[in-house]
């Protein structure tokens, strides 16, 4: 299950290439493997923590009320707040940044609400998160195949990597996933 | 917006529509609830202007979000299945808007300035995003849809051209060489335009 969990979510469903999150970040390109690794590691611990507050929020007090449409406000409000602890704690380091939102947003909207159990949700918003940062190094070696060949303005290289990131999704849905199905494993 | 800095605003708004249904009714709600949550941020913002900025990015996130609950409930209220349809899209209004008012600041600091700038950038992008999904919808179903209280109704369109490729225009890659196609064209006409315009002054 906890394989099949991760498969599913860091290659074949993954967040950059069913929901588009990684298009702001094409033009907000991180510049040193610091700035990736101090990025990746906030938004991590916001997701953990967040959907482990929203998880809680819904199963106890929102389906009880019948107040499920609130749920995506009570993610922004938690995201926001860790992030402005984070901030608190250094702000060089980890600096709120608007294509972050989206990330942790959609991450842990979709691991509330696919999540069977916590531990499940908070498997999907982790392995949401890291194949984001995986696929943000294959869009880094495409943008510098590309600035070698080509002269580098964002005006000219987004356009190609959007068409590069449309060719990844097309080979990973060449692939037959149906065997992933319980009935198979 | 211009040609220079259009891109960040142009992945920022295309970013919220590439994740609603390929409709053009769900384009066109989700632009309106776009453009009241906007303009409504805009003023804020301003009214804003003196607070440090952590806690003036905290109360605009959570305005525009409060705003976009009740936007989200008075859709519901006059269509439950549209309602239902952009029920976790619609949240990406404020997130949206945020960075559009964070953009903007780099650009201006004067109220004046600021508030004429953001209404222009807010006509562009309603003409982007009109056409965007119009062309969207022509190429994805070869449609034309508008919204009704039963949900949406589609026209079909009586000569496809499309026909060939309408199944991959509805697919995720085929709106990324779309987006692609978009972001090539954009910058083609403010080109032409400005040299159109130098040619002139140099005659």
């Amino acid at each position: 299950m906890i394989f099949q969990t991760i498969l599913m979510y860091l290659i074949l469903c993954t967040l950059c290439l069913i929901f588009e999150v990684s298009l702001k970040k094409l033009y907000f390109l991180p510049e040193t493997n610091k700035t990736i690794a101090f990025s990746a590691l906030k938004t991590i611990v916001i997701v953990i923590t967040s959907t482990l507050i929203s998880f809680l929020l819904l199963k106890y007090v929102l389906i009880r009320f019948n107040f499920t449409f609130i749920l995506p406000f009570f993610i922004i409000l938690s995201i926001l707040s860790f992030s402005l602890l984070f901030e608190l704690i250094n702000k060089k380091m980890f600096e709120l940044h608007t294509s972050d939102f989206v990330l942790c947003f959609i991450s842990i909207f979709i691991a509330t609400s696919e999540g069977t159990s916590l531990l499940n949700s908070l498997l999907i918003g982790i392995t949401s998160v890291s194949c984001y940062y995986l696929v943000l190094y294959v869009l880094f070696c495409i943008d510098k195949q590309n600035s070698s060949v080509i002269k580098a303005t964002s005006a000219n290289i987004i356009p190609l990597l959007l068409l590069a990131l449309a060719t990844i999704i097309l080979a990973s849905y060449s692939w037959d996933v149906s065997w992933l199905s319980i009935r198979f494993f | 917006m211009n040609k220079n800095n259009f891109l960040p605003y142009f992945i920022s708004l295309i970013g919220m529509f590439l994740l609603s249904p390929p409709y053009f009714a769900y384009g066109l709600i989700m632009l309106l609830a776009f453009n009241i949550v906007y303009s409504v941020t805009i003023y804020f913002s301003i009214y804003l202007d003196g607070i440090e900025k952590k806690y003036k990015d905290l109360l605009l996130l959570l305005g525009s979000g409060i705003l976009t609950v009740l936007i989200h409930l008075l859709i519901t209220f006059f269509s439950p299945i549209i309602g239902t349809t952009i029920s976790f899209i619609i949240y990406l209004i404020p997130l949206a808007t945020y960075t559009f008012d964070t953009l903007l600041n780099k650009e201006t600091n004067l109220v004046q300035e600021k508030t004429i700038i953001s209404f222009k950038t807010l006509g562009w992008l309603n003409i982007i995003a009109i056409t965007f999904t119009f062309v969207r919808e022509i190429i994805a179903f070869s449609s034309i849809s508008y919204p009704t209280r039963a949900g949406i109704v589609a026209l079909n369109i009586p000569y496809n051209i499309f026909e060939k490729i309408t199944f991959f225009g509805s697919t995720i890659p085929g709106i990324l060489i779309l987006t692609a196609f978009f972001m090539m064209i954009i910058p083609l006409f403010s080109l032409n335009k400005k040299s159109h315009k130098e040619e002139q002054e140099s005659n």
